[in-house]
């Protein structure tokens, strides 16, 4: 259904133009920030501890102004440029609603026509999208293509979903029969479920109508049948009790304050069967105050506050709150060599939260 | 041209700035946006010679040794200088209108 809409010269040109500048900044420019921040270290004699402590020795730098300049605004860019994808996609606006509204299968798509967002989810426009990804009906597709360039180093073969979809397999250790895909978005982290294990029943579970009849449309052309999509808030979804051997979300936490992290724990812990898994692919700095200052600069200049508090949260406490019994938190590989020494390019600090439900 | 309010009717938040001086910060959006456009225009330029050149119109080694005559070398001379000068006559910063005193405008006040 995306590849319908028809090729668009300008659109493509603009496009690979952003995305060949966020390239640069993510292989060459990061890599120079860091060694100025090594230098600046050894002038100085510090070892900075806290983001505050590395903003305070190189927040001055010309080029930490560059970096925070080019990542805000080439992705401004790409959403609201001449021809970004908010703009590009209003153009087929027609063609869009008629996609949409195509008939599915019955049992594909549950939509709550009285649904009402969270305040926190309408009042910021994350990742600069203009308008959110839930109040224009071609937010699903603006939102779909804008993914596919958020992290310019990952190899589109070597699947995100598809590494996480192995994690949760193997953390769960016995056959699956049932998963939930929280914060499922359009679809993309529910697909390697759905589609390489016709064996699971999946139901995908996001707050946006634009992002979820595209997630249900794409699975009707590749006529899933193992696959539900529900609109719903992933704190209180509304599924069955002990229902599911995994519940998983991918970056969805680091988009809802605290106290809707801790509901959406409870909720996780309720939807489970006994000795099911909760597996959340995220992202956490623990261990190193030049990444947490990266990681903040980045909450703050994409429109993604709620990064710092999770960051910050005790998130081991939180589940076992929520009543898990074992926490795990595992650095993430998004790619292959993604955590390989010299890997020196940006990337999202990626991180596996691993827990298990007593049996 | 504004842009269009949000659709929860909120207000934007004030520009977020990264420079010292936030004029930097509006002056490198404005040469970004000139390079994206250019780099558009640069596409659609080698598209349509790709295409011309594959309707037999042209051909692309004929743009590459293209050997002006006199009068078109004459023409394409005094356009890049006079693009040249427009362009480095802003490193000057002279001002091209005569503006009020800068002691002030009194003098002329005569009662």
């Amino acid at each position: 259904m995306i590849n319908d809409i028809p090729n668009h010269r300008p659109f493509d040109a603009f496009q690979a133009f952003t995305l060949d500048c966020k390239l640069f900044w993510t292989r060459q420019m990061f890599p120079e920030l860091r060694r100025r921040y090594t230098a600046q270290m050894a002038a100085s004699g510090t070892q900075p501890q806290t983001s505050d402590d590395v903003a305070a020795l190189i927040g001055p730098d010309t080029t930490t102004e560059f970096f925070g300049w080019f990542e805000r605004h080439m992705q401004r860019m790409k959403y609201s440029g001449r021809h970004g994808l908010a703009v590009h996609y209003s153009q087929y606006r027609d063609q869009i609603h008629e996609e949409l509204h195509a008939p599915l299968p019955e049992r594909l798509l549950k939509l709550d026509p009285a649904f009402a967002q969270p305040e926190y989810y309408t009042s910021i426009d994350i990742h600069q999208h203009p308008g959110g990804v839930w109040s224009d009906e071609i937010a699903g597709y603006v939102y779909a293509r804008g993914a596919a360039s958020t992290a310019p180093m990952l190899n589109k073969t070597e699947s995100l979903h598809h590494r996480l979809t192995a994690a949760a397999l193997s953390h769960l250790g016995r056959p699956a029969r049932n998963v939930a895909d929280l914060g499922c978005g359009f679809g993309g982290s529910s697909r390697p479920f759905y589609t390489d294990h016709p064996e699971i029943n999946v139901v995908g579970v996001d707050l946006s109508e634009p992002c979820l009849r595209l997630a249900a449309h794409r699975a009707a052309e590749e006529q899933a049948t193992n696959i539900q999509f529900c609109q719903a808030d992933a704190a209180n979804t509304g599924l069955d009790s002990a229902a599911f051997d995994i519940v998983t979300s991918t970056m969805m936490l680091h988009e809802m304050p605290p106290s809707h992290i801790h509901q959406m724990l409870k909720e996780s812990h309720r939807l489970l069967a006994p000795g099911g898994v909760s597996i959340q692919l995220d992202f956490l700095v623990r261990d190193d105050p030049f990444k947490t200052f990266m990681h903040y600069g980045h909450s703050a200049r994409n429109n993604e506050p709620f990064m710092v508090p999770l960051n910050k949260m005790d998130i081991q406490a939180a589940h076992r709150d929520a009543g898990f019994d074992t926490v795990e938190i595992l650095p993430f590989e998004e790619f292959s060599g993604a955590l390989a020494p010299e890997m020196n390019a940006w990337r999202f600090p990626w991180t596996l939260i691993i827990a298990h439900k007593a049996a | 041209m504004k842009h269009a309010p949000h659709p929860t009717g909120l207000p934007f938040q004030p520009e977020q700035t990264f420079f010292k001086d936030p004029a930097i910060d509006r002056l490198l959006a404005m040469v970004l946006t000139l390079a994206a456009e250019l780099h558009v225009t640069r596409d659609r330029m080698t598209t349509l010679e790709l295409t011309l050149e594959k309707s037999g119109v042209i051909a692309s080694a004929d743009l590459d040794g293209f050997t002006p005559t006199p009068d078109q070398a004459a023409k394409l001379t005094a356009d890049r200088q006079a693009f040249v000068n427009e362009l480095m006559l802003q490193t000057l910063g002279t001002e091209v209108s005569l503006g009020a005193p800068v002691d002030g405008v009194d003098r002329f006040d005569r009662r």
